[in-house]
């Protein structure tokens, strides 16, 4: 498509149209750098709109950096009359994805790009443009979800904060539920599969108790820890994590916390580990000993001769 | 609705077209169209790609050959302790529709089928009561499928019945629930044959059992099976746990033993609900208002989603106070627990009795007057 290189007054650019905007979450200094150094290398594709400005099609970071900076005037590629909306929303998903991997939710806004301007027999054959290789339509529609999800949320998603599967699962929440939801994730940093675990009880503890999750989040012992703005991220997560699992798991963690509790009594020297049945469903436990030389192995013996006359051994085991 | 309302197509496998069991199926569904196939495949096909396969499977019924063995040991669960049950597998999956039934993650699809080359059964079952030594069996259709279920399309229980009541080694268990006994009755069954039925508390019955019959209903079965002389089991399996739980369990022993005789009871079987974690998510999306999935499950040694021991304990702990208490004779016991579940609740271990197998034999032998050696 045959482009002119036009140089334009940056105020003539629409900054609110966001029609074709990709990115989000991009570190911005490389290209404050770039632009200080060396200029701009790669001009935006705008085009002309009816009321004679300029629509911005790729380049969105490239306008606002240089806008931020002071330009006045821009150098513009100013794509033809003839490149319909189609064209266009392959060009800007093109530019953005030629230029690095897309993040999920600039997947999503890049899906969802395609899918509003392209004829649907032609969605998939763009597809690769987004994802570096042939992808399933359905698998596409899904990603493109993400972006019905709360404004909010669009960011930790593309920084990776709240991980694809976690946000999949989101957007089969309401839109409040959901807002909630991610929020909290979003300022926990844990693995995916702890995400995964705090949803998971949280929504269990909800259908059990026929409440909506915003009711749970209300319940006053949580939303003090939510509330609470002295503990470090990880602090919270932590207790984040136990208030719901002694709310989902109520009888659970009250018996392993009598267990913790009797162990603890025995007294075990760090040479020593005890290690209950998981879940306290089995009848066997294991104890791990650790030594060096013989003098130790004799410590231990009497150690374990001291277990066996402990009061507390019979509540462990159960007896 | 009777279930065979809901089938709605017949596939019928060319290789029984000519059997009798065939057409006799085929007459008691006449609203049912009747497809030819070659083998499962194609009907594989169409209901893996049905939203709700496990719903669609109940709404077609498969009349095919059982190619494998009809008698099979049960296979049991491992690091829990079972019973030495022989299955008959008759068909496989249900058009009743509990939440729980693991006969939806089990089979892949589910599909409602029914296994029509009885003569190769009864081979079956006459080269088993050969067997020697001659050692007492029990031996059950309910595993795969409901027992009573097919009886409104055929006669094979009726045929059972009476092909047990020629021998006096083996009981016969038909596991139900339905109150569809009506088949049953009037048959000379020489008390080898033991109408079983599965029990629970109305508001599960209510809840988590779509289409089956309601816990009087059943109970008014089983009296009428007993006023003909058949020997009785109940099965609480599923206990759910909820909040009232307990008295609600009780109030079900108290009416089973309102409407029959202790005496007449061969067995009664507790076990707590458990499941293949692939279940819970198939529970979640066809009964979204099934609380089932929420309980405090655990995996258990086998792997399955059991709920949390003490819970468990504490229920079976209530539960065998009142059978004790009313139906003191009964043998009483659990299906799937551990050897410490065991002496908890019941005070001893199988293994001090001969194992399960060597209790419900002796049950078997008491109630239904079975010879043989025991399974000891």
């Amino acid at each position: 498509m045959d482009c002119k290189r036009i140089t334009s007054p940056i105020e003539r650019l629409d900054e609110a149209d966001t029609t074709f905007a990709v990115t989000i979450g991009q570190e911005q200094e490389a290209l404050d750098r770039s632009l200080a150094l060396v200029g701009l290398v790669h001009p935006p594709f705008v085009r002309q709109k009816a009321d004679n400005s300029f629509q911005v099609v790729s380049g969105f970071a490239r306008v606002a950096r240089c806008r931020e900076q002071g330009w006045s005037q821009i150098s513009v590629n100013l794509l033809p009359e003839s490149a319909d909306m189609a064209a266009c929303a392959c060009i800007a998903v093109a530019d953005n994805s030629g230029q690095r991997p897309l993040n999920p939710m600039e997947q999503a806004r890049a899906v969802a790009l395609l899918e509003r301007f392209c004829a649907p027999e032609n969605l998939e054959a763009f597809l690769p443009l987004v994802f570096g290789s042939p992808a399933p339509l359905p698998f596409a529609k899904k990603i493109a979800a993400l972006v019905k999800l709360p404004q909010s949320l669009h960011l930790p998603i593309a920084l990776g904060r709240i991980s694809l599967p976690v946000a999949q699962r989101l957007c089969q929440m309401p839109q409040n539920e959901a807002q909630a939801l991610g929020g909290l994730l979003a300022g926990l940093p844990l693995s995916v599969s702890k995400h995964k675990e705090i949803v998971d009880n949280i929504e269990q503890i909800a259908a059990r108790e026929e409440k909506s999750l915003l009711a749970v989040f209300d319940e006053p012992d949580f939303a003090a820890i939510l509330l609470e703005d002295n503990s470090d991220a990880n602090v919270k997560a932590s207790l984040v994590r136990q208030w719901l699992k002694i709310r989902r798991y109520p009888n659970l963690e009250k018996a392993m916390q009598e267990f913790d509790s009797h162990l603890a009594g025995l007294g075990l020297p760090p040479s020593i580990s005890w290690q209950p049945p998981p879940f306290l469903e089995g009848s066997t436990h294991r104890l791990v000993l650790r030594f060096e030389n013989r003098a130790e192995i004799e410590n231990l013996r009497d150690i374990l001769g001291q277990i066996l006359s402990h009061p507390a051994l019979g509540r462990l085991l159960d007896e | 609705m009777p279930w065979t309302r809901q089938i709605t197509t017949i596939y019928v496998d060319r290789q029984v077209e000519g059997f009798a069991q065939t057409a006799q199926v085929i007459e008691s569904l006449p609203h049912a169209l009747v497809e030819k196939v070659d083998g499962p495949s194609a009907i594989h096909s169409k209901i893996r790609h049905e939203a709700d396969s496990a719903g669609a499977g109940k709404k077609i019924l498969y009349l095919c050959q059982n190619k494998g063995r009809f008698l099979r040991p049960c296979p049991g669960t491992s690091h829990y302790s079972c019973c030495g049950y022989t299955i008959a597998h008759i068909g496989t999956y249900c058009p009743m529709d509990c939440a729980y039934c693991v006969l939806q993650a089990y089979f892949h699809p589910p599909i409602l089928s029914f296994f029509v080359n009885h003569d190769e059964l009864f081979t079956q079952l006459d080269e088993f009561f050969c067997q020697k030594p001659k050692d007492m069996r029990r031996v059950g259709t309910g595993e795969f499928t409901d027992s009573l279920v097919w009886d409104s399309v055929s006669d094979l229980s009726a045929r059972l019945v009476e092909r047990f009541a020629s021998q006096n080694h083996a009981v016969l268990e038909l596991k139900t629930k339905t109150a569809f006994v009506d088949r049953i009755l009037g048959l000379s069954h020489n008390r080898k044959t033991i109408v079983a039925f599965s029990v629970n508390t109305p508001k599960v019955i209510k809840e988590q059992e779509r289409s089956t019959a309601s816990l009087a209903a059943r109970l008014a079965a089983a009296k009428k099976c007993q006023e003909n002389g058949y020997p009785l089991a109940f099965h609480f399996d599923p206990l759910v746990i909820y909040p009232g739980c307990e008295a609600e369990y009780v109030k079900v022993v108290e009416q089973i033993f309102d409407a029959v005789s202790p005496k007449n009871t061969v067995w009664i079987s507790l076990g707590a609900f458990r499941c293949m974690p692939d279940l819970l998510a198939i529970i979640r999306q066809r009964f979204p208002a099934s609380k089932l999935p929420y309980g405090e499950l655990i995996p258990g040694l086998d792997g399955k989603m059991r709920y949390f021991k003490p819970l468990r304990i504490a229920l079976f702990e209530v539960l065998i106070k009142a059978i004790k208490d009313i139906a003191p004779g009964v043998t009483a016991y659990f299906c799937m627990e551990d050897e410490p579940a065991w002496k908890k609740c019941f005070g001893f271990s199988p293994s001090q009795k001969g194992g399960i197998a060597a209790m419900l034999d002796e049950a078997a032998q008491r109630v239904c007057g079975i010879e043989g050696n025991g399974n000891r």
